[in-house]
């Protein structure tokens, strides 16, 4: 009995663990690749080891715009962030407090805007943005950006609102606390696991978003994701500079990815599962 | 503990209906709605204002190529687009990319989630594998495997090559379809595993203990005692995966730009082609409200469906 359930477990770990390697090739692949030489990189039978040399990155970034798109993408993701969290932390709280009428009907206007696929919209920002000046401007993308990311972040923490024991605020209210500073001293350090997480999100989205910052930006605003449509030729490919571009691009998702798993589950989904 | 939607709120469609309204709570700091109005303000404006300008283009005839020919001609778009052979098949492309996509995801999901719930000692370093594509760009995850099956130096064409001589996954279009499906599969099979995971490891115990008892097999058990109960999470599951697969644009635009001929042309990229370099953005605009109205007639039965399996 004893043995057999240690063979069980052995095969479990041994199947996961080949999973596992499988799942994480295609991304080995990659930071090796960006690790390689150009001849290297085009060697045939491919070499799965490399004596790492980064001549790659050096190239990368000897191109002139890569900072430019790195500093883009950065005002971008945090500018788009700020402003969600400004504008949509107190709706959640609102709306996770209000009791009024139109309460459902506020609160689905948020969750409807989720459900925009992002195409729909990229001719009317094109085309109402052109009217205002602001294509190829960081404070269009930011503008756009802030569309996806704040029905995201009144939809995410007005959940972790509803979480909260609300006999705390009424106690603080009952001592003499305003309401905006009981949000502000007493539920937003409870929810700071929630504000993180949905923090984190929102980051990774502007971060990773490519089809509004190729078709709303040229070279001004241009994002780091656009860097790589720069590989997108037939032949002559540098695949080690574009393997280093990619790494770069990857290297926060992967941090959080060790490093932020905790409410992921419920951030991914919205706040359905928790 | 694993709930649903409820306080979450995923349900409160006003069908679902499930706070009792008792007129209005009198209590001390005034009223909510300076707190979300302004946010409404902007959702309105930043979200909803395109979606009604896309809805206008799309009864019109306005070519950016001939932007002075512009004029109302109602359902002309819609009625072309049904007729238009190439959006025929983006359609079905669409549809194969999405259930291939979304299924295949669901089993392998459920499969690393069985598995890594069974394992003790590592469990967290083999969470952080399985969910690590999760948060990567999707248009560096088209351009990675562009390189990784490409078939002069691509590392997995060559070992597929190995296996299946004169193979060549993007070049010929059936396999670049499969393709550009399986990146997919892989790029959000790391989310399925996470939900279905955090259902696994809320579940109660008592009802496997029972089945056990009973004598049950491991199939068994899954099929009568795990799988009904994670039947709330994978609809969820479901929904979410169908929504991001079905407006799916960067990595098959990265990998193959709709390519080899029109082979991995899905919706989001006809809308793509036909805005941006036929230039007509009131058959895109037409095509855009119809991806929406799909997507939200799925998105409400859906939730439909998981309020009243809630209140049985």
């Amino acid at each position: 009995m004893r043995s057999r359930r240690t063979a069980r477990k052995t095969v479990i770990y041994v199947v996961t663990g080949i999973a596992a390697l499988l799942y994480i090739l295609p991304i080995y692949l990659i930071v090796l690749t960006s690790l390689k030489s150009r001849e290297n990189a085009f060697q045939t039978p491919p070499t799965f080891f490399t004596v790492p040399t980064f001549e790659a990155y050096i190239q990368f970034f000897q191109r002139t715009d890569v900072l430019h798109m790195l500093g883009n993408s950065l005002i971008v993701a945090l500018g788009s962030t700020a402003l969600a969290f400004v504008l949509g932390v107190p709706a959640a709280y609102g709306l996770a407090r209000f009791q009024g009428r139109m309460r459902d009907g506020v609160g689905l206007s948020f969750l409807a805007s989720r459900f925009i696929p992002p195409i729909a919209v990229v001719v009317p920002y094109f085309l109402g943005l052109r009217l205002i000046g602001g294509l190829d401007t960081q404070w269009g993308l930011v503008l756009v950006y802030l569309g996806m990311n704040l029905p995201y972040v009144v939809w995410m923490m007005r959940g972790f609102f509803l979480d909260l024991p609300v006999e705390i605020e009424e106690a603080a209210l009952v001592d003499g606390c305003t309401r905006f500073g009981t949000m502000v001293r007493i539920v937003l350090p409870i929810a700071k696991g929630g504000l993180a997480a949905t923090a984190v999100l929102t980051l990774m989205f502007a971060w990773n978003e490519f089809l509004f910052a190729l078709l709303l930006t040229s070279s001004r605003a241009a994002t780091l994701p656009l860097s790589i449509s720069a590989f997108l030729g037939e032949s002559g490919t540098e695949w080690n500079v574009m393997a280093a571009a990619g790494t770069l691009i990857m290297l926060p998702a992967i941090v959080f990815s060790v490093f932020v798993q905790k409410h992921m589950a419920r951030g991914l989904t919205f706040g359905a599962v928790k | 503990m694993t709930t649903l939607g409820s306080a979450a709120g995923i349900d409160s469609t006003p069908a679902a209906g499930r706070t009792p309204r008792s007129g209005r709570r009198h209590r001390p700091g005034g009223s909510w709605w300076p707190y979300f109005t302004p946010a409404l303000i902007v959702v309105l404006a930043v979200n909803g204002g395109p979606v009604i300008y896309a809805l206008v283009l799309s009864f019109r005839d306005y070519n950016l190529a001939r932007p002075q020919q512009d004029g109302w001609i109602g359902f002309g778009n819609y009625v072309e687009l049904l007729m238009n052979p190439a959006v025929q098949r983006s359609f079905g492309t669409t549809l194969f990319f999405v259930v291939v996509s979304v299924s295949l995801s669901l089993v392998f999901g459920m499969i690393l989630a069985l598995l890594v719930n069974e394992i003790g000692w590592g469990k967290k370093i083999f969470r952080t594998l399985f969910f690590m594509p999760m948060l990567l760009a999707p248009a560096v995850i088209g351009v990675m495997w562009r390189f990784l099956l490409n078939d002069q130096a691509g590392p997995i064409a060559w070992l597929l090559k190995q296996i299946i001589p004169g193979i060549s996954p993007l070049s010929d279009p059936t396999l670049a379809l499969w393709s550009v499906t399986l990146v997919d599969v892989w790029s959000w099979t790391p989310f399925v595993f996470l939900v279905l995971l955090a259902g696994l490891e809320s579940q109660p115990q008592e009802p496997l203990e029972a089945a056990q008892v009973d004598g049950a097999n491991a199939w068994q058990t899954f099929l009568h005692v795990t799988l009904p109960g994670l039947v709330p999470l994978i609809s969820i599951a479901v929904l979410f995966r169908v929504t991001w697969s079905f407006r799916a644009f960067d990595h098959i635009y990265t990998m193959t730009q709709g390519g080899p001929g029109n082979a991995t042309e899905v919706l989001a990229l006809t809308v793509y082609r036909n805005a941006f370099q036929n230039l007509d953005v009131s058959l895109a605009s037409a095509l855009s409200i119809l991806m929406f109205a799909i997507m939200l007639v799925f998105a409400i039965s859906v939730l439909r469906a998981q309020s009243k399996r809630e209140k049985r």
